[in-house]
């Protein structure tokens, strides 16, 4: 991410009542929900430095080197505070592949050398999702910190041995791949939702359409059966697991609640292959206030991708990527701020929008303009956040043991406690198994075409 | 009785401090669950900084009260020796991460990743309601500039074998070549004040004696 110089105004740095009155609106608006944001000396650079504890970089390993897997390496691949000492695939083709986000890493096929590496401090799990729960257990049980991509697993069962393997692991990071937890516009938005800016949400929407097949081939048979696992029934957490998973995250996140019970809707419609995984799936998700969460997902259409909407008794919310705006009803009480903030024109509808950062924006001139105010992706804060993280717990532990040693669990933990307290944004274990569990038992509503419950014992670890 | 005894006993009834040898001294060493705090302001608003490891170790004379309520001690010096050290990356800013950050960069973490603190003189004032009084002078390292430093201490007892020694002082960035940060923000920078309080508390406990 290149970091734009801040121009500082001319005048006074004081924030005055006229600056206010003028309608700098963003700054306005951001000084009213609080907080003013700082920026190290070092930071403002286009460099970063290795920010980590000891200066040098967190020695890491990702497993599983498909497609996300290497997107995983590319975003790696701008974190200076992380080094990729090695990349494993039971898959030679891919190892060659990961070569170039990670020119210097070892390339292995067994897993089991990185976690005998006493070197590497952390792993990240990118392997097919049926795949996660023996590498993360055994990484935990040998001393990793773990980064695992969402959704934990592809059954119940599974994603619950990571979970408890994860809160028993009392010293070690573990961060489910839930990015928007990570993601600075997503996490703006939690505190104007949870305030009831919204108002009381009748619906919420996530889709995902994009137009592909999913199937990949190989000349190899048994490769193809492998590469194939997203289609198989019996390793496919299918549409509403492995996709949909991260919206229904984020909605039950901002809606604070879990839901009670889930109606699935399944079909194959464009790709007849002989697939056991519905193309087009939908699942409607009942939350215990009384919203109806759908999440629809589809192979067959691409038509205005990915995005979501909260639908509230006072103003409807759409998200789109990093970007976010609010539709207010016409009898919805007036915050005030939204006389001064920028707005967008959608058909017949004006969305006003809401820009996390927007101080930042207001530094470089007087409007807000229509840009996003930052360029990274979801996964490359949660990566972020998770190297950060990783980094503290892991020398607060090393000093801890270094001047009392390591017989006081209890205190150690206290110690922990207070170590982690300015820690990034990250999802945890609990996030992670909730999710999981949430999206796994709408995969099972779409496949057998009913209505679930969820009850509440299942989230139980 | 042997001399040396005789002696000891001489120095006791005489209520002198006596200079024991580093044999005799105790050991008490740091044990979890201190704190040091350093508290600020800025332009903008307060802050403070904490960190919860604070190691190191104090020797006491044998003779030094295990209950501040049958304390004999004289007003005077005692013989005691102390050194402190805090990381200054174990400390974690109200402000959040990147004050962290801005903290550890005017520090130069990197290059002088300690405070230390060598205690060199320790007198007796008063026990009251069961806390030992005392003042004390030492050498405080900040950023590896040295300087003296003197404030009053307090020790409390919550049972003969731990210590807790608590105390605070005022110091300015300045003195230790400290830069007052002043982190860039939106509409400008904010301006750190060079007075800063140092407030703590450390808690120690006896070691078993080693065998020399």
């Amino acid at each position: 991410m290149k970091a734009e110089p801040s121009r500082t105004p001319v005048e006074s740095t004081d924030f005055n009542r006229r600056d206010f009155l003028k309608g700098s609106s963003a700054a306005t608006l951001v000084a009213m929900l609080g907080g003013t944001p700082l920026v190290a000396p070092s930071v403002l650079g286009q460099e970063k430095a290795a920010a980590t504890q000891s200066g040098v970089p967190l020695k890491v390993a990702v497993i599983g080197c498909g497609a996300w897997g290497r997107e995983i390496l590319n975003t790696l691949a701008r974190l200076p505070s992380a080094e990729v000492v090695a990349v494993c695939d039971s898959y030679q083709a891919m190892l060659r592949r990961a070569k170039e986000p990670a020119p210097k890493a070892e390339a292995l096929t067994d897993y089991k050398a990185i976690l005998e590496n006493k070197d590497i401090t952390a792993v990240i799990i990118a392997t097919p999702s049926h795949q996660h729960k023996d590498i993360v257990v055994a990484a935990l049980k040998a001393g990793k910190h773990v980064y695992c991509e969402a959704p934990l697993a592809h059954t119940i069962e599974d994603a619950r041995a990571i979970a408890a393997a994860a809160k028993e692991a009392s010293t070690l990071n573990f961060q489910p791949g839930l990015s928007l937890r990570s993601d600075p516009q997503r996490r703006f938005l939690l505190d104007f939702i949870r305030a009831g800016a919204a108002g009381k949400t009748a619906f919420a929407r996530a889709q995902w359409h994009k137009k592909q097949s999913w199937r990949r081939t190989s000349p190899n048979e048994d490769r193809e059966k492998e590469l194939n696992w997203r289609l198989a029934a019996a390793t496919s957490p299918g549409l509403i697991g492995e996709i949909s998973v991260h919206p229904l995250d984020n909605i039950s996140w901002y809606l604070d609640s879990r839901p009670t019970a889930v109606t699935g809707f399944g079909s194959t419609v464009l790709w007849s292959d002989g697939r056991e995984v519905p193309d087009t799936a939908q699942a409607v998700f009942e939350f215990p206030k009384g919203a109806q969460v759908t999440c629809a997902a589809t192979l067959a259409n691409s038509f205005d991708g990915e995005y979501e909407m909260l639908y509230g008794s006072d103003a409807t919310v759409m998200l789109r990527g990093n970007k976010a705006w609010m539709f207010k009803e016409v009898d919805a009480p007036l915050l005030g701020w939204e006389v001064y903030a920028r707005k967008d024109t959608f058909y017949k509808e004006t969305g006003i929008a809401l820009v996390a950062n927007a101080t930042k924006l207001a530094a470089q001139g007087d409007k807000p303009v229509e840009e996003a105010p930052y360029t990274s992706t979801p996964l490359y804060y949660a990566l972020e956040s998770f190297i950060y993280n990783t980094d503290i717990i892991h020398t607060a532990v090393k000093d801890f043991v270094d001047n009392f040693g390591a017989d006081d669990k209890a205190a150690l933990a206290e110690a922990l406690s207070k170590a982690v307290i300015n820690n990034k944004p990250a999802a945890t274990w609990r996030d992670g198994f909730d999710a999981t569990v949430m999206a796994l038992k709408g995969n099972e509503a779409v496949m057998k075409k009913a209505r679930i419950e969820i009850p509440a014992s299942l989230f139980e670890v | 009785m042997n001399t040396i005894a005789r002696l000891a006993n001489l120095c006791v009834v005489l209520g002198i401090a006596a200079s024991a040898t580093a044999a005799d001294m105790l050991q008490y060493r740091a044990k979890p669950g201190s704190k040091m705090r350093i508290e600020g302001t800025s332009t903008i608003h307060d802050w403070w900084s904490e960190s919860t490891l604070v190691g190191g170790r104090l020797e006491l004379d044998p003779t030094f009260p295990t209950d501040p309520a049958k304390s004999d001690l004289k007003p005077g010096p005692v013989t005691a020796q102390a050194t402190v050290n805090i990381l200054v990356r174990t400390f974690k800013c109200q402000w959040g991460a990147p004050m962290d950050a801005i903290m550890q960069e005017s520090m130069d973490a990197k290059t002088h990743p300690k405070i230390e603190y060598k205690l060199k003189e320790l007198s007796f004032k008063e026990a009251k309601d069961g806390v030992l009084h005392f003042d004390s002078k030492g050498d405080l390292t900040v950023r590896g500039k040295t300087k003296e430093v003197a404030f009053p201490v307090k020790f409390e007892r919550p049972d003969g074998k731990t210590i807790k020694v608590k105390g605070e002082v005022a110091v300015k960035m300045g003195d230790f070549d400290v830069p007052p940060p002043a982190p860039k923000v939106a509409l400008g920078a904010i301006k750190t004040s060079e007075d800063v309080k140092l407030t703590f508390e450390w808690n120690l406990e006896q070691q078993v004696a080693a065998a020399k």
